[in-house]
């Protein structure tokens, strides 16, 4: 087994093809096709099963491939390494995965003028598609609502807020200041459509067993259109309300709700095993100095 | 960098000595230093200091060394997880059963002889099985077939033939044998309307028509509502005897059972009970097993000779017609 083997292997579990995978690599499809066998025969079980003319990656094939982006991402956490051993600098590139890409807005403006020459790539992905991709390599960091435990993940609560229901200042509850549950199931919200990875309202219904009244779903820009003509409130947190508030503060209201213990909680997560190159240190101690930990 | 410099180097960081890492690799001692430099000069930093002969892991190879170790640990974790998967899918066998009393106490052997077994039951039609096979989303299918079917290999386990049972209370008890008139407007105990294979239904289906179900319920039910004197339930004949089986095993006296079993004596009710797989296709390794394992040792009922004294005892002279 060698690593030119494993790239290609990936490209080829990719396209699930090998004359696509050929045109991707630019080489041919004999040559790759003899790589291939080989890499099989190395290993020593089937990496692929024949389906009508496409090929399928086995059971085995999947193992290989998780594997496969371990190794390689290990190899250029090997060259980031050395690249500042020799006192050189990397390039200011971080993959960063997040569940919920509506809140982070402030900093993430601030530190890209903090830090101009860094390229961060922002993907929103799910809590668990987060931990399989900083487990593989492909992600440095995640920004994840909620925790899983993991031994080789390491990680930072950011902050822990309660859930709150922003209405608008002529709302009948706003000058009560709260919500109790009964009320929440049928007040109007409105919310991110289903096929977003990790609902605010998702989160707070499982843990409370309860049926939400969303009037609407669509994407954050029209929601907030809709909140503003009174079509239903949104459920967020202290920290994330800025995004919803068009003019100013005192026009809306943030009801508590009664009875709810489960709370709204930031994580930045990590892989113990990889190299941080500077880039890294320098985003984590930023996001830190922002959330004060 | 490749692989195998990766592993050149992790020798030489052990022992620190270059001659002692080239014998423990067989390779040239000049190769093995040459290797190694090459290495230095791609990361662009000395991973030994040298003084004199003796060479010693610096900062910068101890820190190669923690990735290294890194990489053949996931390697080691590669290999274990595919020699895990192997064990999985060579353990691994989806079955179908028209009748899951059909496998009765079988099964429960097979699975105790294949401690690792992981096994999946799908609840199919007979011709959903078929198509099942075909597709390869189950491995054997166990049931009712006829005659054969194209692309589909057909084992014949147990011919078999349908039969009612009725508590001696019952009034039809007292026949010396049953024609199909005698219980066309009997009531009918059955499994429930979901269930896929439901005997009474193939019986009248015979004669083109319904039977009279009163009662439905699982098996255990049935032949509590039997008891009762609520109608009579169908089965077959090697349903009989895995029931006979099972009772034996509690130690309970089947023997003593308050029914009577009948064949319907004007009615061809004989069926097929096969074991079925797709033709050519390269089956898991727990499919062989089960399809060996099945042909080898399932207990039939004509098979028993025993049995075949005990079941005549309790059933009605004009019913069998062997």
């Amino acid at each position: 087994m060698n690593l030119l083997q494993l790239a290609y292997f990936q490209e080829v579990a990719k396209n699930q093809s090998i004359t696509q995978a050929a045109k991707v690599l630019n080489i041919s499809q004999s040559a790759l096709s003899i790589m291939m066998n080989k890499l099989e025969t190395e290993i020593g079980y089937p990496l692929f099963t024949k389906q009508g003319r496409n090929i399928v990656i086995s059971p085995y094939g999947e193992k290989v491939l998780y594997y496969s982006y371990i190794l390689l991402h290990e190899m250029e956490d090997i060259q980031r390494e050395f690249t500042e051993l020799r006192g050189e600098e990397n390039e200011w590139k971080l993959n960063l995965g997040v569940t919920d890409s509506n809140y982070y807005g402030d900093w993430i403006l601030d530190l890209m003028n903090a830090y101009p020459k860094l390229q961060l790539n922002v993907l929103q992905m799910s809590r668990d598609e987060i931990y399989e991709n900083l487990l593989i390599g492909k992600l440095d960091f995640g920004i994840s609502n909620g925790l899983e435990y993991y031994d080789e993940l390491a990680s930072q609560l950011l902050f822990s807020q309660p859930y709150q229901l922003l209405v608008l200042k002529d709302h009948p509850l706003a000058r009560k200041g709260s919500i109790t549950m009964e009320e929440l199931v049928r007040e109007p919200m409105l919310s991110l459509p289903p096929s977003h990875k990790e609902r605010l309202i998702d989160n707070l219904s499982n843990a409370m067993h309860f049926r939400p009244n969303i009037v609407f779903e669509g994407n954050a820009d029209i929601m907030e259109q809709m909140f503003h003509v009174g079509i239903g409130s949104v459920l967020t947190c202290a920290h994330n309300r800025g995004q919803w508030i068009r003019t100013s503060p005192e026009d809306y209201a943030l009801l508590d709700i009664i009875g709810v213990s489960v709370r709204y909680e930031m994580y930045l997560v990590w892989s113990k095993n990889r190299y941080q190159p500077k880039c890294a240190r320098a985003f984590r101690d930023y996001v830190f100095d922002y959330y004060h930990v | 960098m490749l692989l195998s410099q990766l592993e050149y180097f992790r020798v030489v960081a052990r022992h620190e000595h270059i001659s002692h890492a080239a014998e423990e690799l067989c390779i040239a001692q000049p190769a093995l230093s040459a290797t190694i430099s090459k290495m230095e000069k791609e990361l662009g930093v000395p991973l030994f200091n040298r003084t004199g002969r003796n060479i010693e892991l610096n900062d910068a190879g101890r820190r190669l060394l923690t990735h290294a170790d890194y990489i053949f640990g996931q390697i080691s974790a590669m290999d274990q997880a595919l020699a895990k998967t192997q064990e999985l899918l060579e353990n691994e066998i989806t079955i179908s059963v028209s009748n899951s009393m059909f496998l009765g106490g079988w099964l429960h052997n097979f699975v105790l002889e294949n401690p690792k077994i992981r096994l999946r039951q799908r609840m199919l039609s007979e011709a959903q099985m078929v198509e099942a096979l075909m597709n390869e989303t189950i491995d054997v299918a166990i049931g009712e077939f006829d005659s054969d079917i194209p692309g589909i290999v057909r084992k014949v386990i147990v011919e078999d033939e349908y039969v009612f049972s009725v508590a001696k209370s019952h009034p039809l008890a007292q026949k010396e044998s049953v024609v199909f008139e005698d219980i066309r407007n009997e009531n009918v105990i059955s499994l429930p309307s979901n269930t896929i294979y439901k005997i009474a239904d193939k019986v009248f289906a015979l004669k083109e028509c319904k039977p009279n179900i009163v009662f439905e319920g699982n098996h255990r039910m049935m032949s509590k509502l039997e008891m009762e004197n609520k109608g009579i339930v169908f089965s077959t004949k090697q349903m009989i005897y895995t029931m006979y089986q099972a009772e034996k095993l509690k130690e309970l006296a089947f023997i003593e059972k308050p029914v009577v079993i009948y064949s319907i004596s004007d009615l061809d009710c004989r069926c097929k009970f096969c074991l079925c797989w797709k033709k050519g296709r390269e089956l898991p390794a727990m499919a062989h097993k089960f399809i060996d394992a099945m042909e080898q040792s399932y207990p039939r009922y004509y098979d028993d000779e025993s049995y075949k004294l005990e079941y005549k005892q309790f059933l009605s002279p004009g019913g069998e017609h062997e």
